[in-house]
């Protein structure tokens, strides 16, 4: 044999190697094989495969996940169920698999459980839609404890919006928990748009259940300006009233009359028809110190309001 | 599509709204389509909607839903009414995101009959669903517990009558414990609620062919040959003696025309399936039962009530033809 030919040879046989190895690395492995068939639809036989796989003791989490995905694909709740529990097996806590399970909870009906999962989910990846979703979930089903804990551990963070705050205030105020109520009823005071006021007057009336009049009564002042509203403007005055608080009342009134003269006969109106007359007079005898001359249109506007007034007066 | 939902399931009643635009879409061989089409109405469960427009709104109470304001009223209150399904169709599944949310239908279907029936137990999709192998899947396990259930399957017509006679119907107190209920055309059950321990008094009473209790309510069936009907409702009925005092308890077929004498008790059936009846009898009473349609015998069996008097047996012949029943030759 020349040396060419061996040469020859060698090289023949050097590329049937590389050749065989090339072959056996083009071979898709069974995950590819699995990746294969569900692209194609085929998720009966991917699902087959994978099943085989795990029997044979392949628990790599990738392989669970395509088991889920596969049983999600062929609308079987209990195997996903099955598989997506598989998962969370091998990797407690992975958020996709916790989401997947909730959803697959809620759409088999088992409320309670998804609840549950959900608030598992939300404590240990915050996300702000997601809180929102169960805090209303825990307030549709009137599961008013969970609801005002998971407000409670979350409040301070940037996760709650100022209704969740003014939420939480609620609660708190509805147990007579004054002081926390307080707290948070303050900060959606602080944030809450201008125009904003269920929540301003649940921190009034916080405040007035705390005996702390002089910050009701002080805050209240600022209101009345931002609402420019005569039934709105009313509202503090007359809860200062009904709390005892007759003097606050008066000087809100007052105060009322400086702020909005145009709208103090209707304010007065407002009063008087809430069976507060004397401090609907305080308000117009502080709106004719400082209105010396009124608008004709507005006094025949008011004018009904005025008599009225001035006929519980006499 | 047709062959997973469709054709495994004869025992239920399945209408089928075509318009001729759906055999003529881009990319549809008419021909082809057409040739499905007729398949399908030669198949014995399968019918056409009749005259009365029926519609699908989004109506689910579920886990999602949990509300019965998300179901749906019996009609539209336009002009022309049309009556709406019990359930959505798949479209109403659609916007949770998941090939596994039309799950959620069988909450639906579950929530709507306890603890008192607010819906029929409804399944409807579009042919469409078949290009998804999830809700394929779906659907055909709920098919599937459906006909396992104890249901009187219906065609959309047919519902279409009774949500009718729901708005026709007049009930007026007629006594003491006693409804008449007149103009009802095709609505043949009546719903009470919170009776207690009270029983239908089936001396008193006239047009009732039986009634059964079910979650927190009893429901009363009556006889469509009867117009008007009265339900009376008494604290101590009378005990069951005889074929004379026999109601039905619960049957998969309608039944109407029921005439009841000293030895023999007839009635007209029609519906979908085996006939599978069970009727409040005398206790350890034996009769014959013989279905005939004109004067062909169809079947005939020997039955026995238990000791509980209850009269069980399955009529295992066809009523999508209505067909006639005999009770009779009974021995205590």
């Amino acid at each position: 044999m020349t040396r060419s030919v061996r040469r020859h040879i060698i090289v023949t046989g050097v590329i049937a190697i590389f050749a065989l190895a090339g072959g056996f690395l083009l071979i898709p492995r069974e995950d590819e094989y699995v990746a294969m068939l569900t692209r194609d639809g085929r998720y009966e036989e991917a699902s087959r495969m994978l099943l085989s796989m795990r029997r044979a003791g392949d628990r790599r989490p990738q392989v669970l996940m395509q088991m889920l995905v596969l049983r999600i694909k062929l609308g079987d709740i209990p195997g996903a169920l099955e598989a997506v529990e598989a998962v969370l097996a091998v990797q407690p806590g992975a958020p996709r698999a916790q989401e997947i399970m909730a959803d697959l909870l809620l759409q088999s009906g088992q409320l309670d459980e998804y609840l549950r999962v959900t608030d598992r989910l939300v404590r240990s990846h915050p996300d702000t839609d997601r809180l929102s979703r169960l805090l209303a979930l825990y307030r549709h089903h009137g599961r008013y404890d969970a609801e005002l804990e998971l407000l409670q551990t979350f409040a301070g963070s940037r996760y709650l919006s100022v209704p969740d705050y003014e939420r939480l205030g609620a609660l708190l105020s509805a147990r007579g928990d004054w002081d926390d109520a307080k707290r948070w009823l303050r900060l959606v005071d602080r944030r809450a748009p201008a125009g904003e006021t269920s929540a301003r007057l649940r921190l009034l009336h916080v405040l007035l259940r705390s005996g702390r009049v002089e910050e009701a009564q002080r805050l209240a002042e600022t209101w009345l300006t931002k609402w420019q509203n005569p039934y709105l403007a009313g509202r503090p005055i007359i809860r200062l009233a009904q709390a005892g608080a007759v003097r606050s009342a008066v000087a809100l009134a007052r105060v009322c009359a400086e702020r909005m003269p145009e709208a103090a006969l209707q304010v007065a109106g407002v009063l008087t028809e809430s069976a507060h007359p004397e401090i609907a007079r305080e308000l117009l005898a502080r709106w004719i110190d400082l209105v010396s001359e009124p608008s004709a249109d507005a006094a025949i506007t008011n004018l009904g309001v005025a008599q009225t007034v001035l006929s519980r007066r006499s | 599509m047709a062959r997973e939902l469709i054709e495994p399931f004869p025992d239920l009643a399945v209408t089928l709204d075509l318009h001729d635009a759906d055999t003529l879409r881009p990319g549809v061989d008419p021909a082809r389509s057409r040739a499905l089409v007729e398949h399908l109405l030669a198949l014995p469960q399968v019918t056409r909607p009749g005259k009365r427009a029926i519609g699908s709104r989004q109506a689910r109470l579920d886990a999602s839903y949990d509300s019965i304001s998300n179901l749906t009223p019996l009609a539209t209150a336009s002009t022309p009414q049309v009556i709406l399904t019990a359930t959505g169709n798949e479209l109403a599944y659609e916007a949770g995101g998941m090939p596994t949310d039309l799950f959620s239908l069988r909450d639906t279907i579950s929530r709507t009959e306890l603890p008192r029936r607010l819906k029929p137990y409804d399944i409807n999709f579009h042919m469409r669903v078949g290009r998804e192998r999830a809700a394929l899947n779906i659907l055909r396990r709920l098919l599937e517990d459906a006909s396992s259930a104890d249901l009187a399957p219906l065609p959309a017509e047919t519902y279409a009558d009774i949500v009718d006679g729901f708005f026709t119907a007049e009930i007026t107190e007629s006594g003491v414990s006693k409804w008449r209920i007149a103009n009802r055309g095709q609505m043949q059950t009546v719903r009470f609620d919170n009776l207690g321990e009270s029983a239908i008094d089936m001396q008193v009473s006239r047009g009732i062919i039986g009634h059964t209790r079910h979650g927190d309510a009893l429901y009363v069936a009556l006889d469509e040959a009867i117009e008007p009907v009265v339900i009376a409702v008494t604290d101590a009925p009378a005990p069951i003696t005889s074929i004379l005092d026999m109601a039905l308890v619960d049957s998969r077929w309608r039944l109407r025309k029921l005439v009841r004498d000293a030895s023999l008790a007839t009635f007209e059936a029609e519906g979908y399936g085996p006939g599978d009846f069970t009727w409040r009898a005398p206790a350890g009473m034996a009769c014959r039962v013989t279905a005939r349609r004109g004067s062909d015998e169809l079947w005939a069996g020997s039955v026995a009530a238990d000791n509980d008097g209850r009269l069980a047996f399955t009529v295992p012949v066809s009523a999508a033809t209505p067909l006639q029943i005999e009770i009779g030759a009974c021995k205590p």
